[in-house]
């Protein structure tokens, strides 16, 4: 899922990191507009939150909502940093680190919130800032290493591509071309994996509250350790059946 | 080199100007917290095919047809303690609740004590003026809305 890069990428390689991005992306925005009434995933919403405050002169909620939609064009930034600088060294590294640091944001708004939250409008708002640049950072990285084919925070982009695609079947020449279907099925993936994960966690949360984040966090664990455990388990069994190791740094680029 | 100047520059800028606006600004919660009286209610927007003739309705009617199945119906005066209380006052009764205020401080939910919960959407909120949307599909589906004037 994140060791490949850009055209090296197969379908399969990129529906498997959509399914499990979508589904935790998915699982964050229900969350921050169960608890914080505000999304974190899409900032589509924002950019038009942002322009009414402005007409109405409300220089607090400006402030407040310009901070999330710089902190998702921040996550993106950082992530695609880390990708473009560390790929010749370690391209799973490099790949592996901003859905790290995403975990980490997602555990600390878990944990705060469990332990600590007094429900106030401070806390929603650092709390959300945190989770807004989760996403950024997740959006960043699936686009990034995908060539923009997956991205998975929002569906704007999604349900258009699907519109325009589903159109384009009704010629046979379309229909019957691999790569579209491809494409159908990958974007298909997202917006089910998406609502999936939207809906699930709209009902777990009403019985395990914070601690949903914890389950975000597995989601997104699952997606490094896919291709750790792969890479692993290849160096094991070229070290045991050919007796002529595989470098791991060789393979881990 | 230069690059990373300006990114850190800009950044900073920007970081910066952020933090100075939310100094320089009192926060929903501060501008809520005080007394309000309720000045009126009225119907921001109807459902059409309910065919009710809501611009000639007073703020009395209104209440009454919007506002009998929530709590805050007899308050006449809410007092925001500065302790996430809300004493709401009306005639000879005084009802405590909670508010919080959530989101970009466009939500102020009120929790009773005995687990109710009613959110308000806050259309305006100045010193001396206050206005909270909320749902209504009490008879007639719409938008309700509650002005209020600082005491």
């Amino acid at each position: 899922m994140l060791r490949k890069y850009s055209n090296s990428r197969t379908l399969k390689d990129n529906v498997k990191l959509g399914a499990l991005t979508a589904f935790s992306a998915g699982m964050v925005n229900i969350a921050s507009l169960m608890i914080f009434f505000s999304f974190s995933s899409n900032v589509t919403g924002h950019y038009t939150i942002l322009a009414s405050e402005i007409i109405l002169g409300n220089y607090y909620q400006i402030a407040v909502v310009f901070g999330w939609i710089f902190l998702f064009f921040f996550g993106g930034f950082v992530s695609n940093m880390i990708v473009i600088h560390f790929n010749n060294k370690s391209k799973y590294l490099a790949h592996a680190t901003p859905v790290a640091i995403e975990i980490i944001c997602l555990l600390t708004v878990g944990f705060y919130g469990q332990y600590f939250y007094q429900d106030t409008l401070a806390e929603t708002e650092i709390l959300l800032s945190l989770m807004v640049f989760a996403m950024g950072l997740q959006n960043g990285l699936t686009a990034s290493i995908s060539n923009s084919a997956v991205k998975t925070t929002h569906l704007t982009g999604t349900t258009t591509d699907l519109g325009v695609l589903f159109a384009m079947f009704t010629k046979s020449k379309y229909r019957n071309n691999k790569e579209l279907r491809g494409k159908a099925l990958l974007l298909s993936t997202i917006a089910s994996a998406y609502i999936s994960g939207a809906v699930s966690a709209g009902f777990v949360y009403a019985h395990i509250g914070f601690r949903l984040f914890y389950i975000v966090s597995i989601f997104l664990v699952i997606v490094i350790f896919y291709d750790f455990y792969k890479i692993s388990f290849r160096r094991y069994v070229s070290l045991h059946r050919f007796k002529k190791p595989v470098a791991l740094k060789r393979e881990l680029r | 080199m230069k690059f990373t100047i300006l990114y850190m520059t800009a950044f900073m800028l920007v970081i910066l100007s952020f933090l100075l606006i939310l100094q320089s600004r009192p926060s929903p919660e501060a501008i809520i917290s005080g007394e309000w009286a309720e000045v009126s209610w009225k119907y921001e927007k109807i459902n059409a095919t309910d065919n009710l003739d809501f611009k000639n309705y007073d703020s009395e009617q209104v209440k009454n047809l919007l506002g009998k199945d929530l709590v805050i119906y007899e308050a006449e005066k809410w007092e925001f303690l500065p302790d996430g209380k809300l004493k709401l006052i009306g005639g000879e009764t005084i009802r405590i609740a909670d508010w919080r205020i959530k989101g970009r401080g466009h939500i102020l939910q009120i929790r009773y004590l005995d687990g109710l919960q009613e959110n308000y959407n806050i259309f305006h909120l100045k010193h001396r003026k206050m206005v909270l949307n909320f749902d209504a599909d009490a008879k007639v589906r719409g938008i309700g809305q509650l002005t209020f004037t600082r005491i």
